[in-house]
């Protein structure tokens, strides 16, 4: 079958009742997600795991990815109205954003938004379903040396990339495999760093670290920092349109940002910020008006929403075709298919179809609804804003607490969420990204899998790994972004100590 | 200074873990055994915190964020180990209740009233949810 008759097929799966609802729930729970600073993505579908234990696996899929790309626009409505990005994406959405509210074009401003997210949210699902059947395919064929070379391929690029140091990426990366290692040797089944407990001889759970980490963690964070969210403005239905010189200023705007999002979304990293800070920068650069940026350019909203929800869409390639999650969104989406036993990757696509088509053709639909449901319920979206955080934080917690406990009926997974949550938070405190040690821990059993069964394969002769064409491709890339990175950082260095002096 | 402390417990974790990796047989390069991917990984995990311990003590830390409040940060955490410790004590229904209270009552949620109510919705509501509805058999 073609792409096209195998996405209709989706569609005749997810435009079920069930299907459908579940969308709507996502959407407006994504929405609901980005707008309240402090729960995000993370709070949010951690909140929704145990729930979805009763539910289809595809149900559950299409309510975590609602959740997943709805949190992107809710994310926006914030940085517009009141100058807080509910998302870290849209931050440099309010630089214009909330200068057009304070020049009383708000309405504008959001309605550019929500067009823009919808159409480069499609651009980001066409390529979705056409590129990841064939990477999928594609990577059916490697053997574990491929397999190895790739996991360490994203892993150094992945620490290449972030506001944070390549060695403090290093180092999460390390102790994120270290994690993977506790447990049940997979290959030898000997007991590894299991401190005598029965209790850790399954390892540490991936679901586990990233509830706590990022769903407790960010509680404990919100609760600790005393934040207190201004009251938005009243936005009226009829001021939620362009005019007709704003709707000429934003289609390029946002043809730029679907494009930039889209190729930023398939490298490693925080590719939703990157695109769209980098996406700020294009529209700037090229705009006649560079003059107005800063001060209610409705270019600087129309690119970098454009970008930000392009890229979470190119996210999920990767993400769905090799199993590699390259963002905190993206891998908090996976544990969602985990919860549910299914592991995305090469296998997907051919061993559940009608997942992966009805879940793309999902996301189709929630995109429209996005569209639909958002702007007219902007004003309820925004009374959400009034919710007291002191009260919705703890209730958060109490529910990502019984949350861990639902996983395998364990108080030990409590008290580990629990430890995870204070960890997630002190490592913020410290200004370390977590996100690089949660991929690690992911892929460490893939790393550790591939290279013994490559070693034993080239009998020790780790030079053979580099003569396999694909495989020899992929680490020398590695090796080339180490290099390049520490020649940036000994330049940087030299550079710094003559000026410290 | 919390940079400081955090790279220094990484540093002892790293050093820790390969300590212990040290133990498990490493086999040879054509045939890997248990301890062969966690001796490398905590050697690269050892030289990278002490590359990181000489960026982070070299440079001046940033500033602590001096709107945090710390006591209900730290009161918080009591909550939620608190939980973990009651929960196979006291049942799910008690401890829910004890440790959504305690928590509100930290997040400074006024009254005593208010905060009552909802720890008690939101515990019959979690008990309901859980044990009859997703049949998860809570303690």
């Amino acid at each position: 079958m073609s792409t096209f008759e195998l996405l209709l097929h989706g569609f005749s799966v997810a435009l079920s009742p069930t299907n459908i609802f579940a969308a709507i729930v996502g959407v407006v729970l994504g929405t609901v997600a980005g707008v309240l600073p402090g729960l995000g993505i993370s709070g949010t579908i951690a909140l929704l795991l145990p729930i979805s234990f009763g539910l289809e696996p595809l149900t559950a899929l299409v309510i975590f990815a609602g959740i997943y790309y709805g949190a992107m626009y809710g994310g926006s409505t914030t940085a517009i109205l009141i100058n807080v990005p509910g998302e870290g994406p849209s931050i440099v959405t309010c630089i214009d954003g909330y200068a057009m509210t304070k020049k009383g074009r708000a309405g504008a401003a959001l309605a550019v938004a929500a067009i823009g997210s919808f159409i480069a949210g499609t651009v980001g699902l066409v390529g979705l379903a056409f590129f990841a059947p064939i990477i999928a395919d594609s990577a059916l064929a490697f053997g574990p040396p491929e397999y190895f070379a790739l996991a360490v391929l994203a892993l150094v690029v992945l620490a290449g990339i972030g506001s944070q140091s390549m060695i403090r990426s290093g180092l999460m990366v390390c102790i994120g495999v270290m994690l993977s290692t506790v447990g049940m040797d997979p290959m030898g089944g000997i007991q590894r760093f299991t401190l005598g407990t029965d209790a850790l001889l399954a390892g540490i759970d991936f679901v586990i670290v990233v509830m706590g980490a990022y769903g407790l963690g960010e509680v404990i964070e919100t609760i600790s920092s005393n934040q207190r969210i201004p009251r938005p403005p009243r936005i009226p239905w009829r001021e939620l349109y362009l005019t007709k010189e704003e709707t000429r200023r934003s289609i390029p705007a946002i043809a730029r940002g679907s494009v930039i999002g889209f190729l930023i979304g398939l490298i490693p990293g925080p590719s939703a910020s990157i695109s769209s800070f980098l996406s700020y920068s294009v529209e700037r650069r090229v705009s006649r008006r560079a003059a107005e940026f800063g001060k209610g350019a409705i270019e600087g909203v129309a690119g970098p929403e454009s970008a930000n929800n392009a890229a979470e869409s190119a996210t999920l390639i990767p993400l769905l075709s090799l199993g590699l999650p390259f963002s905190s969104s993206a891998a908090m989406l996976l544990s969602g298919f985990l919860i549910h036993g299914i592991a995305p990757g090469p296998m997907l696509v051919s061993s559940h179809p009608d997942l992966f088509w009805g879940l793309v053709a999902s996301m189709f639909i929630g995109n429209v609804f996005l569209l639909i449901v958002n702007l007219p319920l902007i004003g309820i979206f925004v009374s959400i804003l009034r919710v007291p955080l002191n009260i919705l934080m703890p209730l958060v917690a109490v529910v990502v607490m019984i949350s861990a406990y639902g996983l395998s009926n364990s108080v030990f997974d409590v008290w580990l969420v629990a430890f995870f949550g204070v960890f997630g938070f002190v490592m913020r405190l410290a200004k370390f990204n977590i996100i690089p040690l949660v991929i690690g821990l992911f892929l460490g059993p893939l790393v550790e899998r591939g290279l013994i069964q490559s070693m034993v394969l080239v009998d020790g002769n780790f030079v053979s790994l580099l003569m396999r064409p694909l495989s020899g491709i992929m680490l020398g890339l590695a090796v080339l972004v180490i290099v390049v990175k520490m020649i940036t950082a000994l330049v940087k260095f030299k550079t710094t100590i003559p000026s410290e002096a | 200074m919390i940079q400081r402390l955090v790279i220094i417990g990484l540093f002892a974790f790293c050093a820790a873990y390969t300590f212990g990796a040290t133990r498990l047989s490493f086999g040879a390069l054509s045939t890997p055994q248990s301890g062969f991917v966690p001796l490398i990984v905590g050697i690269c995990g050892m030289v990278l915190s002490g590359a990181t311990a000489l960026e982070v003590f070299r440079t001046v830390g940033a500033p602590v964020d001096s709107s945090m409040d710390w006591r209900r940060a730290v009161l918080f955490t009591v909550g939620l180990g608190g939980y973990a410790a009651l929960l196979p004590i006291i049942g799910f229904l008690i401890s829910t209740f004890a440790a959504t209270f305690f928590l509100l009552k930290v997040s400074q949620t006024s009254g005593w009233w208010r905060p009552l109510l909802i720890a008690g919705l939101t515990a019959v509501f979690l008990d309901v949810l859980f044990e009859h509805v997703l049949e998860i058999s809570m303690p």
